[in-house]
C-alpha cells in the first residue's frame, strides 16, 4: 500500500466519522492531504503583477501545511503560468485516483466575450471550453475549483458537477472589473474569525461566506456599487479544509490519536441530538447538550495541551487564553498520522 | 354625480359579486395600472362623471339619468341599454360607461373623438371617464385638448380643475375662482369651492356657497343630491353629535330623493377623514355601503379605514368586494398588496408604563397627604416589524416607545385609552400605501389615532433621516390627537409633535432648514389661522416644511411666553369644538392675529441673528464648501469662524463643522477635529459615517463615555449597523453598564453576524454578569452550538457548571 493510498482513505474515513455533525458546520479534518495548483496569471502591470504572485505564494503556503510532499503543490507563476504548462499540471492529475483530492487556484484577471470566458496569462489565453474539458478529465472524487478572477462566473454553470465544489469571484461574464475576492481569500485563509465553528480549520465553505462578506463590506464601505459577486457550487464545501491555525497546526505531531477519535466520537453524538432537537423540548435538549458540550470541552483541552506540558488547571488556563482564538501559528512539516477508520458502531453514535 | 366614482349600473351585477368575492382575490405584478393615480383620497370629494353638470347631455341620455338618480335602477338600465348601439358614438360611450363597462366606453370614446376631432364636448365627456377611472393625470390632457378647441367651454373647465384639484400646486384653486367669478351661478364651481371651505373649516362659506348652489340646481334643473351630501358635510363639522346619522336633515332629503344615494354618506365621510377621525369615518363608509352595496369606492374607503384601526380581516373583506366592482381603483389594489406584504411582519407584544400627575382632591388641604399618590400604569404595544428586521429593530422601537408614553402621559396629562401599534415598514413604498394608499410620496411617519407607522430606519439610505424623531413626533401625535378627539386643526397637532421632538425628542434642538430660515427672512409664514392651507393646499415649494416648522415655532413659543400647561389647555378647548380663535382668545387672551406678531418678536429672539444676517451667513457658508473643495484649510478655518458666530446651531445639509473638520485633520490638528465633530454632534449632527468616525477618535483619545453617547445617538440614526452594535456592546459591557450591553448584543444577532458564536457567548457573559445562571448557560450553548470547538466559550461552559477538566 503506498503512501498516497493510506493517506486518502484515512481522509475519507476521518470524513465519514465528521458528516454527522458537520451538516451545517465545517469539519476538523485531521492530516487531510490533497494535490493542488495554484497558477497566477497576467497582471497587465507591475502593480498587479505583484499582488497577484504574492497571493499564489500565500495560496501555496497554506496548502504546502496540509500537504505530505513538496511535489503535491504546484505553483505556476509569471512566464511559467502558460497554457501549455498549466494543461500539462492538469494532466498529471489524470494519472491520480478517485481517491485524491484536487485542489486548483486561478489568480488574474479574466474576460467573458459573451461566449467564451478566458483567463489571461502569458502567450495564449486559456478559454473556458480548455479549462472545463481538462477538468473534467481529472477522476478525483473531491475537487475544488477557485477561479479568483474578473468574469469568472461566466464558467460556474459548466464546470459544475456532483462531486466538485467550484467557486467563482463573479455571479457572471458581465462582472468584468478587476476583482477584489482574492485579496479577501487570502487574508481569510489566515484569519481565524473565518472559522466559524472554532475547529482551527478553514473549510472552502468557511472561506467562501468570508470572502462573500468582505467584498460585500468592502463596496459598502467605498459606497460603491458591488462589482462583483462571488458564488458557489457543489454541496461539500464543508468537507474541503483549506488551512489549519492554533493547537492544531502546532501541536499535529503530539495529538493522540485516541483523543481524535474521541473527539470525533462525541461530534458525531452532538451533530446526532442536533438533528434530534425538534422533538425534544428545550430543556432536554439543552440538557444533554450541555453533557456533550461539557465532554467535548474535556477531550478538547487534553489535546491542546500537548503531553510534553506539565498539566494546567482551569483558573491557569482561563487567566492565559488569549481573548480571540489564536492567530495563524506557523506550520511545521505534517507527518503522516494517519487516523484508523472506525467501525461502523463508532460512526453513529446516540445519545440515551 | 359629485362622486360618481363608480360605473353607475352595477346594482345588477351584485350577484356576479357575491359569488367572485367568495374566490381569494389574486393580484400579480400584472395588475399594473396601480401605481399610475395620483392621489386617490384627493378625489374623494371631486366631480368625476359630474353627468348632471354636463351642458349638452342628448335628452335621450338625460331620460335615462332621471331614472336612476330617482333610484329606478331596474328601470335606468332598461333605458341605457339601447343606447349602447346608439348611432352617435359619444351617445353610445355614455350610455356603455353608465352600465359599468369602462373599458368599451374608452374605445367609443376614441372612435367618438376621431369621428369628431373638433368637438370639445366629446373630448371633455371623455376626460371625466378618465376621472371616474381614478386617472387623474390621463384626464387633464383631454380637458386641455377641449379648452385647445374652444377656452370658454365651461364643462371642460370645471374637469380640468376637478383633474387638477387632486394634485399638488394652487394652480386649480386659482382656475376654479376664476370660472366661479366668470360663471356665478355654475353649479359644480360652486360645489367644489364649497368643499374647499369645508377642508379648511370655514362653514360658514361653504354654506353660503352650498345655498347658492341650491338656487342654481333648482332653477337649472339640476339634480340637488351632491348639494345635499355637502350640506351633510357642513352639519358634521359644526354638529356636537359625535357624527350625522340617518336623521339628519340633507341625509333624509337626499334618501327621498334616491334611496340608493350611498355618497349621501360617503361624501360626508372625507371630511372625518381629513381631520383623521377614522373611526367616525368607517361609520359613515358602512352606511354608504349599506345603502348602496355596488359604491366600490365606499367599500375601498372602508377597508383601508378598518385597517387604519387595526381590522386587518374587515380591511380585507370590504377591499375584496371594491376590487371586484371597481379593479381599476389604484387604492384599492394597492392595498390588497398591503395586506399581503404584511403577512411578512410579525406582532411583538410588550407594555409600556405610565403615571399620570397626581390632581389634588377637591376636599383637600395643603398637607402632603392629601394628594393621592400617582398610580402607575401600563398600556398594552403591539410593535408590527418586518420579520427580517424585527430582531434588531425592536430594542429600540420597544425603548422609545415605553419613554414617549411615559413622558407624554405627564405631559398632556392624558391616559391612553387603547392598545398602541407601532408600524415600521422597510419598504418606503408599502408605507407610503399604508398611508395615502399609493406609492411615491415623501412622508416619513403617520398618525391613525392608537396606530401609527413610519418608514423603518432601511426604508431610506443611511443617515437620510433621524427616524428616533420621526417615531417620537409620531407617538406626540397620538396623545394630542386623542387628547383632542381627533377636534384639532392640523397646524397644532403638527406643531406639538414638532416641539416635543425639539424638547424631548431623541434630537434635542431647533433643528431648521435653511429653505425655512430663508422663507421666513422673505415674510412667507402664514397667519396663524390660515396655517392648515400651508400643510394642505401648499401655493409654494417647500410650503409643507415651512408649515411644519412655523407650527412648532408657535408651539414653543406658547410654551416659552405662556407656560407648556396652555398647550393642555388648548387641547381642552379643540375637543369641545372651538376654533381656533375661540381657543386662543379663551386660552392666551389674545387674538390669532396678536399670535402672528407675537411669533415674530419669539422669532427675531431665538433665531434673530441668523435671520438677520441670513445673506451673509449663507455666502459664507458657500465660501467654506469652496475653500475645501480647493483644500484652502486656513479659509476654511476662517470662514467657519464667521458662520459660527451667526449661527452655530446649523448642523444640517451643508453644515460648517464638517470642512471645518477636515481642515484640523489636514493640519494635523487632531484634538481640534474631534472637538469640532464633538460640537456638531452636540448640536445635533447625526450623518453615521462621522458619527461613526467621532466615536473612533473618541475611544482612541480615552474618552470612551463620550464615544458610547456617540455610539448610542447613532442608534437613533442608523441601527443597522453590525460594527455599531459590536463597538457599542463592548463599551457598555466595558463599562458595567450590562443590560445596555445585552440590548446591543441582541440587536447585533438580528443583523445576522458572521460569526454567531462570538455574539452568544457575549450575550452568555453579560447574563453571567447580570446574576442569570440559567440564560448564561442558555446561550454559551447556543455558541456551542455554532461553534462545538469554541475554547472560551467551553470555557464559560465549565465555569458556570461548576464541572472541572
Amino acid at each position: 500500500m503506498n503512501n498516497r493510498q493510506t493517506t486518502s482513505r484515512n481522509v475519507l474515513a476521518t470524513m465519514a466519522l465528521l458528516a454527522p455533525l458537520y451538516l451545517l458546520q465545517a469539519p476538523a479534518a485531521i492530516a487531510q492531504t490533497a494535490k493542488t495548483i495554484v497558477v497566477s496569471g497576467l497582471g497587465g502591470n507591475a502593480a498587479y503583477d505583484e499582488q497577484f504572485t504574492e497571493f499564489s505564494n500565500a495560496i501555496a503556503d497554506h496548502a504546502r501545511q496540509l500537504s505530505k510532499e513538496e511535489s503535491d503543490v504546484i505553483l505556476l507563476q509569471g512566464e511559467q503560468a502558460t497554457k501549455q504548462s498549466i494543461l500539462e499540471a492538469f494532466s498529471d492529475l489524470q494519472q491520480h485516483t478517485t481517491d485524491d483530492s484536487i485542489r486548483i487556484f486561478l489568480i488574474g484577471h479574466g474576460s467573458f466575450d459573451g461566449n467564451e470566458y478566458k483567463y489571461n496569462i502569458p502567450g495564449p489565453d486559456l478559454t473556458g471550453t480548455e479549462l472545463i474539458d481538462a477538468v473534467n478529465q481529472l477522476p478525483a472524487s473531491q475537487q475544488l475549483l477557485v477561479l479568483a478572477t474578473s468574469a469568472s462566473g461566466a464558467v460556474l454553470e459548466p464546470l459544475a458537477a456532483a462531486h466538485r465544489v467550484v467557486i467563482t469571484a463573479t455571479k457572471n461574464g458581465r462582472e468584468r472589473n478587476a476583482v477584489k475576492f482574492t485579496e479577501h481569500l487570502v487574508t481569510g485563509m489566515a484569519d481565524p474569525s473565518a472559522d466559524l465553528d472554532k475547529d482551527e480549520t478553514i473549510s472552502a465553505q468557511e472561506l467562501f461566506q468570508y470572502v462573500e462578506r468582505a467584498v460585500a463590506k468592502h463596496y459598502e464601505g467605498e459606497k460603491l456599487l458591488a462589482s462583483e459577486h462571488a458564488r458557489l457550487s457543489g454541496d461539500n464545501a464543508v468537507t474541503i479544509e483549506l488551512a489549519r491555525y492554533g493547537t492544531l497546526l502546532a501541536n499535529q505531531a503530539e495529538i493522540s490519536e485516541d483523543l481524535i477519535a474521541e473527539r470525533q466520537q462525541i461530534s458525531a453524538q452532538i451533530s446526532s441530538l442536533r438533528n434530534r432537537k425538534a422533538d425534544l423540548t428545550e430543556d432536554e435538549y439543552f440538557d444533554q447538550l450541555q453533557s456533550l458540550m461539557l465532554e467535548l470541552a474535556t477531550i478538547q483541552r487534553a489535546i491542546d495541551t500537548p503531553a510534553s506540558a506539565p498539566d494546567q488547571t482551569l483558573e491557569q488556563t482561563t487567566e492565559q487564553a488569549p481573548e480571540q482564538t489564536p492567530a495563524l501559528a506557523p506550520s511545521p512539516p505534517a507527518d503522516d498520522n494517519a487516523i484508523p477508520a472506525p467501525s461502523d458502531d463508532e460512526v453513529t453514535p446516540g445519545v440515551e | 354625480m359629485l362622486n360618481n366614482l363608480i360605473p353607475r349600473m352595477q346594482l345588477k351585477l351584485l350577484s356576479t359579486l357575491k359569488q367572485a368575492v367568495t374566490r381569494p382575490v389574486q393580484l400579480t405584478a400584472s395588475a399594473g395600472l396601480i401605481v399610475a393615480a395620483g392621489l386617490c383620497s384627493a378625489l374623494l370629494a371631486n366631480p368625476v362623471g359630474a353627468e348632471e353638470y354636463d351642458p349638452d347631455r342628448s335628452a335621450e341620455l338625460l331620460a335615462c339619468d332621471s331614472l336612476y338618480d330617482r333610484g329606478n335602477i331596474d328601470e335606468a338600465i332598461d333605458c341605457f341599454r339601447p343606447l349602447t348601439r346608439n348611432a352617435s358614438l359619444h351617445i353610445a360611450a355614455e350610455a356603455t360607461w353608465a352600465l359599468g363597462d369602462t373599458r368599451a366606453a374608452n374605445d367609443l370614446f376614441r372612435r367618438a373623438v376621431d369621428q369628431q376631432p373638433r368637438n370639445p364636448h366629446i373630448r371633455a365627456r371623455w376626460g371625466r371617464l378618465f376621472l371616474s377611472t381614478h386617472q387623474p393625470s390621463q384626464a387633464a390632457p383631454l380637458f386641455e385638448e377641449a379648452l385647445q378647441l374652444d377656452s370658454t367651454y365651461l364643462h371642460a373647465q370645471t374637469g380640468l380643475v376637478a383633474a387638477l384639484l387632486s394634485q399638488p400646486g394652487g394652480e386649480a384653486r386659482n382656475l376654479l375662482v376664476q370660472i366661479a367669478i366668470d360663471h356665478p351661478d355654475n353649479v359644480e364651481a360652486l360645489l367644489m369651492l364649497a368643499r374647499l371651505a369645508l377642508e379648511t373649516h370655514d362653514t360658514e362659506r361653504a354654506s353660503q356657497l352650498l345655498d347658492q348652489a341650491l338656487d342654481g340646481a333648482s332653477a337649472q334643473n339640476i339634480t340637488p343630491l351632491d348639494i345635499y351630501a355637502l350640506k351633510a358635510s357642513a352639519d358634521l363639522l359644526v354638529t356636537d353629535e359625535h357624527n350625522i346619522t340617518s336623521e339628519n336633515t340633507w341625509v333624509k332629503k337626499a334618501l327621498e330623493y334616491s334611496p340608493a344615494y350611498g355618497d349621501i354618506f360617503f361624501i360626508p365621510a372625507h371630511y372625518h377623514l381629513i381631520n383623521y377621525r377614522y373611526r367616525e369615518a368607517v361609520e359613515l363608509f358602512k352606511q354608504a355601503v349599506e345603502v348602496q352595496p355596488t359604491h366600490w369606492s365606499a367599500h375601498s374607503q372602508l377597508g383601508i379605514n378598518l385597517l387604519r384601526l387595526n381590522d386587518i380581516e374587515g380591511a380585507k373583506k370590504h377591499l375584496e368586494i371594491a376590487y371586484t366592482g371597481d379593479p381599476y381603483d389604484t387604492a384599492t389594489v394597492n392595498t390588497l398588496k398591503l395586506l399581503d406584504t404584511l403577512e411578512e411582519f410579525e406582532d411583538l407584544q410588550t407594555t409600556a408604563d405610565f403615571t399620570l400627575p397626581a390632581i389634588p382632591s377637591a376636599t383637600a388641604t395643603a398637607s402632603e397627604e392629601s394628594t393621592p399618590a400617582a398610580e402607575v400604569k401600563s398600556v398594552p404595544v403591539t410593535l408590527r416589524l418586518h420579520r427580517e428586521e424585527s430582531q434588531y429593530l425592536a430594542p429600540y422601537v420597544e425603548e422609545l416607545t415605553r419613554r414617549a408614553v411615559k413622558s407624554f402621559s405627564e405631559r398632556y396629562e392624558f391616559e391612553l385609552k387603547e392598545p398602541l401599534i407601532v408600524e415600521l415598514f422597510p419598504n418606503h413604498d408599502d408605507f407610503a400605501v399604508r398611508t395615502v394608499s399609493t406609492p411615491g410620496v415623501g412622508l416619513l411617519g403617520v398618525t391613525f389615532g392608537y396606530l401609527l407607522a413610519m418608514d423603518s430606519p432601511s426604508a431610506r439610505a443611511a443617515g437620510e433621516f433621524h427616524w428616533g424623531s420621526t417615531l417620537w413626533h409620531e407617538l406626540a401625535h397620538v396623545f394630542t390627537i386623542e387628547k383632542a378627539d381627533h377636534r384639532m386643526p392640523r397646524w397644532f397637532t403638527e406643531g406639538i409633535s414638532v416641539y416635543e421632538e425639539w424638547r424631548t425628542g431623541p434630537l434635542r434642538g431647533r433643528h431648521i432648514p435653511t429653505e425655512v430660515l430663508q422663507a421666513i427672512r422673505e415674510q412667507k409664514l402664514l397667519p396663524v389661522a390660515d396655517l392648515d392651507n400651508g400643510f394642505v393646499r401648499p401655493t409654494y415649494p417647500n410650503q409643507v416644511t415651512v408649515s411644519y416648522m412655523q407650527a412648532g415655532l408657535i408651539c414653543d413659543m406658547i410654551s416659552t411666553y405662556w407656560g407648556h400647561d396652555k398647550l393642555i389647555r388648548m387641547l381642552e378647548l379643540y375637543k369641545q369644538r372651538k376654533d381656533s380663535r375661540e381657543t386662543i382668545n379663551a386660552v392666551l387672551g389674545i387674538s390669532p392675529e396678536e399670535v402672528d406678531a407675537r411669533l415674530q418678536e419669539f422669532i427675531t429672539q431665538t433665531l434673530g441673528s441668523v435671520i438677520d444676517n441670513y445673506d451673509t451667513w449663507s455666502e459664507t457658508v458657500s465660501g467654506v464648501h469652496s475653500a475645501a473643495q480647493a483644500s484652502q484649510w486656513d479659509t476654511v478655518m476662517a470662514l467657519s469662524a464667521q458662520a459660527n458666530e451667526i449661527y452655530p446651531e446649523y448642523v444640517g445639509r451643508g453644515s460648517v463643522y464638517l470642512p471645518l473638520h477636515d481642515a484640523f485633520v489636514a493640519r494635523g490638528k487632531n484634538e481640534e477635529a474631534v472637538d469640532t465633530l464633538h460640537t456638531w454632534f452636540k448640536y445635533g449632527g447625526h450623518e453615521p459615517d462621522h458619527l461613526h468616525q467621532l466615536a473612533h477618535r473618541l475611544r482612541d483619545l480615552g474618552r470612551s463615555a463620550d464615544a458610547i453617547e456617540v455610539l448610542e445617538a447613532l442608534n437613533w440614526v442608523h441601527p443597522n449597523s453590525i460594527d455599531l452594535h459590536e463597538k457599542l456592546g463592548a463599551d457598555y459591557f466595558q463599562a458595567e453598564n450590562y443590560s445596555a450591553a445585552l440590548r446591543e448584543f441582541t440587536a447585533l444577532l438580528g443583523l445576522d453576524p458572521h460569526d454567531k458564536s462570538v455574539v452568544y457567548l457575549d450575550i452568555a457573559r453579560v447574563h453571567q454578569k447580570l446574576g442569570d445562571k440559567k440564560l448564561a448557560k442558555r446561550n454559551v450553548l447556543q455558541a456551542l452550538e455554532y461553534a462545538p470547538f469554541f475554547r472560551d466559550a467551553q470555557d464559560l461552559l465549565v465555569e458556570l457548571t461548576g464541572d472541572s477538566l
